[in-house]
């Protein structure tokens, strides 16, 4: 079937003013947050399973690959159709279908932005635990395609801790249900294996979350130290000493400096690191715990520990961190993120090698990251219209990638693999390992047109 | 099967085929041929090639503890015994994860958690500042633990629980094995040793295949190293158990917990013959009662106020008795509880367990139609409130009949898909499984699942049949 034919088919489907096909269009659906962009021959926006089933059925006739997309915040290219044909937008399919408080339970469509079932749920006195810092913007089904985190996933665990069932439409139109309401359904657990799929397996049009209840208490510190070392050892001591906060976060001094001429969040502009640690729980014992942490960092030879005495003030404190990315943008036209995790204790001297690439490359890095979950995240400044330049950044990621892997962590912590780590993926598995992703891969989509040149790299290379 | 192929490959050390031997480790009734103790990942690898090409159907045997689970298996000729891959791997304390073999018992591994050393760490040198010492925590408690409880914690090994996706009452606060494993190496199939995942808590390199391998039952690969989170001891430990005349006032105490900010760590209802098989002397709970037990774990303080609030709710819904359980008798109650059925095993009695699974708001609801069910029978029933979970437990002499359990199995699960879940027989005699099947039926979604397995066991060597819809 040719361009036109399906075009005029799809049109069918969703209706004119659902079929996207202008050139700006196919332009404005062809990008993400990564580096790489690519045009798509078609965008439809559907309302419905019913019409993504029949999306699904046309290509799998037309043999033309299927790129399901959010708001596009990914940072690993996962939205990126790189093989052309249809992309699939959600923004009509938001609906948030039932909060069901006796159960604890969301059910909501993939287009329904993260905050906005953050918000919902609250209201009921219940919450969604992943906090992904793009939630203002991100959906649901993007979470769930790259199993997004976020910083109360130290402690909650990150999206697919929180999935429990999904509708989905397989490749050729076909609607399954997996997972649900209920716990433990026999069979094989494929709801685990969807979350953080990137969009290869299928295109999911519902998803079943968990709720839970919101704490009785919350208490913020934010540490101020004069060396990152410091703030990575208070980071191993507080969790030997037996705590597992809801957070803990922490940024460098050039992130600082860029948060603090943004957004103001009262971090001190000559300190080399912060800490945000979040306790969350009963108000029994909060006080004491958060003296034992205070302690712990005094131990540490921490400048200065503020508490945030109230929600405004812990907010003030989150906006920086969650504005910290924005911030950063500000200084070069471009930033390059990335995503590597190591075991915990390694961070400080993993984050000193960073920089020392950095140097290397001559190239700025700022560090903003989930130092609890041993989660880094360098931010490459740079400018993209400088070929030379953005060669350097690449090199530079790669190998941060592999100081990650040699430190026995990987090469992505919640952001995904994308079409940005391909090459990476031979840093951790063999190619029997990938073998093995393929049998799966095929066992969902045999045909191979579910976002098609994602995740895994061809079994020749 | 030609068992020199065995013994060519393996060596007489490693194969054991006398019959008494073969015989305990029948597979519902059905006897091996051989029984195979690999030492490494590499043989076991070695082992299921073979099988691939002589077509042998091979059973992976853990702890033994959850044999009588699922279909009656299609072929077995051989069992291959994890019980040498019994290898701790690493025990990364500062990290809080463990690696170890598949074969290692949970309750072994749990010790040595307990046990190790008040947590320490190389603090990072700054190049001003050099440090030599380790730091260490002066908190007055040590040691670490893997926040799993399934029954039989002593006898079943890391690889079983993980592989059936088994839990115990914990789960309310600590979530499941799936929760829990951060990475697997395993042997496909087809023979490859394959790795998934890693040893850190965020991981979205490639597919997340450790989840789909957590209660597959052995039928996509036979687990070799399994890494999982770890968590500290908690501070304090203690349980609240409250007596209650009628099943409306436990569910009444029950709810009254889950809507209130506390945070159990296990919350569990039992009826009378339920509390009595638990061997609690705590309260007399007579048959046609019911007990509300409480589990709660953390920092002194939060413990004090939970159990001084649970005491107070349980007042305010009349409880007939209250006791409460310090560190080490509720940590012997759970354990019992957990372990219940293994006198009557060891006696040779039939033992059936049916799990419901549903909707969590409809607990008290299963614990009504399954109690009125199985009026006749002095069935163990509990439930653990806010999860969704209840089970049943028959226990009977050889000659119990079979057709009336069936008949109670039927209807156990009539009434939870009445509640928008499923049932499954987690531990029935081969004839029931005839009568009954253990899973249920499959739903839509097993097409995928159906694919899923014969990409990757086209043959069907691992476990054929056991799984649902015959996998």
């Amino acid at each position: 079937m040719d361009i036109p034919t399906y075009r005029q088919r799809l049109k069918e489907v969703v209706g004119d003013e659902y079929l996207l096909t202008s050139d700006v269009d196919l332009m404005l659906y062809g990008y993400d947050a990564y580096l790489e962009t690519s045009r798509p021959d078609a965008v439809v926006i559907p309302e419905s399973t019913e019409q993504v089933s029949q999306i699904l059925r046309l290509a799998y006739e037309a043999g033309t690959p299927v790129t399901a997309r959010g708001s596009a915040t990914s940072l690993s290219g996962g939205p990126v159709p790189l093989k052309g044909g249809i992309v699939i937008h959600f923004s009509r399919m938001n609906r948030i279908l039932e909060i069901d408080t006796a159960n604890k339970r969301a059910r909501v469509e993939p287009g329904v932005v993260t905050l906005d079932l953050q918000t919902a749920v609250a209201k009921q006195g219940l919450q969604y635990a992943p906090d992904p810092a793009s939630q203002k913007t991100s959906t649901l089904g993007g979470n769930i395609g790259e199993n997004a985190g976020g910083p109360h996933c130290l402690k909650y665990g990150v999206t697919t801790n929180h999935v429990t069932g999904l509708k989905m439409v397989l490749y050729d139109g076909t609607v399954v249900e997996i997972g649900g309401k209920a716990p433990d359904r026999p069979g094989y657990d494929l709801t685990g294996l969807v979350v953080g799929s990137e969009g290869t397996f299928g295109i999911v049009t519902e998803i079943t979350l968990r709720l839970i209840e919101q704490p009785e208490a919350v208490k913020t510190l934010l540490g101020i130290f004069e060396s990152i070392e410091d703030a990575g050892n208070t980071v191993s001591a507080i969790i030997a000493d037996g705590i597992v906060p809801a957070t803990l976060e922490m940024m460098d001094r050039l992130v600082i400096k860029a948060v603090e001429e943004s957004v103001h969040a009262g971090y001190p502009q000559d300190a080399e690191a912060v800490l945000i640690i979040e306790l969350d729980g009963l108000t029994d014992g909060m006080e004491s715990l958060a003296g034992r942490i205070i302690e712990i960092c005094r131990a540490n030879k921490v400048r200065e520990v503020k508490v945030a005495k109230d929600d405004a003030e812990r907010n003030t404190l989150w906006t920086g961190r969650r504005g910290a990315f924005g911030a950063v943008s500000r200084l070069r036209p471009n930033y390059m993120v990335c995503d590597g995790t190591v075991p915990r204790t390694k961070l400080p001297e993993v984050l000193k090698k960073v920089m020392e690439i950095g140097q290397k490359y001559n190239l700025p890095i700022g560090n903003v990251f989930h130092a609890g979950d041993g989660n880094l995240h360098p931010l490459i400044l740079f400018d993209v219209r400088d070929e030379e330049e953005t060669a350097r950044v690449k090199k530079a990621g790669t190998e941060i990638l592999r100081l990650c892997v040699d430190a026995g962590g990987t090469i992505s912590g919640e952001h995904g693999i994308g079409l940005e780590k391909l090459q990476e993926m031979s840093f951790i598995f063999s190619s029997e390992d990938i073998a093995a992703m393929w049998k799966l891969k095929k066992a969902f989509d045999p045909a191979g047109q579910l976002n098609p040149g994602k995740v895994l790299p061809s079994l020749a290379s | 099967m030609d068992i020199k192929l065995l013994h060519d490959a393996f060596g007489p050390q490693m194969v054991v085929t006398d019959s008494a031997s073969l015989t305990s480790f029948s597979v519902d009734g059905i006897v091996p041929e051989a029984v195979i103790y690999p030492t490494d990942l590499g043989q076991a690898a070695k082992l299921i090639k073979m099988a691939n090409t002589e077509k042998w159907a091979v059973i992976p045997w853990g702890g033994g503890t959850k044999m009588a689970m699922g279909n009656v298996p299609r072929r077995v000729n051989l069992v291959l015994s994890t019980s040498r891959l019994d290898k701790v791997i690493d025990i990364d304390v500062a990290n809080l994860t463990v690696t170890a073999q598949s074969g290692v018992r949970l309750g072994d591994l749990q010790d040595l958690l307990v046990g190790t050393e008040n947590r320490c760490f190389f603090p990072v040198e700054s190049d001003l500042t050099k440090q030599a010492d380790y730091m260490c925590s002066g908190r007055d408690y040590k040691g670490v633990f893997l926040p799993l409880d399934p029954p039989f914690s002593n006898r079943a090994t890391l690889g079983g629980v993980i592989a059936s996706n088994s839990t115990g009452p914990k789960r309310l606060r600590y979530g499941l094995p799936r929760d829990l494993v951060l990475g697997v190496r395993y042997i496909a199939p087809t023979g490859e040793i394959i790795g998934m995942g890693g040893k850190t808590v965020k991981n979205v390199s490639g597919y997340d295949v450790s989840k789909i391998m957590v209660g597959s039952l052995g039928t996509l690969g036979i687990l070799g190293d399994i890494t999982c989170r770890l968590l500290p001891l908690p501070e304090q430990i203690a349980t609240v158990l409250a007596s209650f005349a009628t099943l409306a006032g436990a569910t009444a105490f029950a709810d009254r917990v889950l809507s209130s900010k506390l945070l159990p760590t296990s919350l569990e209802i039992l009826n009378g013959p339920g509390y009595n098989l638990a061997a609690s002397e705590d309260l007399n709970v007579s048959s046609g009662g019911w007990c509300v037990a409480v589990g709660v774990e953390g920092f002194r303080e939060e413990v004090k106020r939970e159990v001084a609030d649970l005491k107070d709710m349980a007042r305010k819904e009349s409880a007939l008795e209250l006791a409460e359980l310090d560190r080490d008798t509720a940590t012997a109650f759970w354990k019992n509880l957990s372990n219940f059925t293994l006198k009557a095993e060891e006696l040779g009695k039939i033992v059936v367990r049916f799990k419901g699974s549903f909707l969590i708001s409809r607990y008290a609801e299963i614990m009504e139609t399954w109690t009125a069910a199985s009026d006749n029978t002095n069935c163990a029933l509990t439930a653990s409130a806010g999860l969704g979970l209840a089970y049943a437990y028959i226990i009977g002499e050889p000659d119990i009949d079979l057709e009336n359990i069936a008949k109670l199995g039927a209807a156990f699960r009539a009434a939870t898909e009445q509640c928008g879940g499923s049932m499954v027989a987690e531990c029935a005699p081969p004839a029931l499984k005839q009568m009954l099947d253990p899973w249920g039926s499959p739903r839509g979604d097993f097409v995928l699942m159906r694919r899923v397995k014969e990409n990757v066991d086209p043959l069907g060597v691992l476990n054929p049949g056991r799984f649902l819809g015959g996998l």
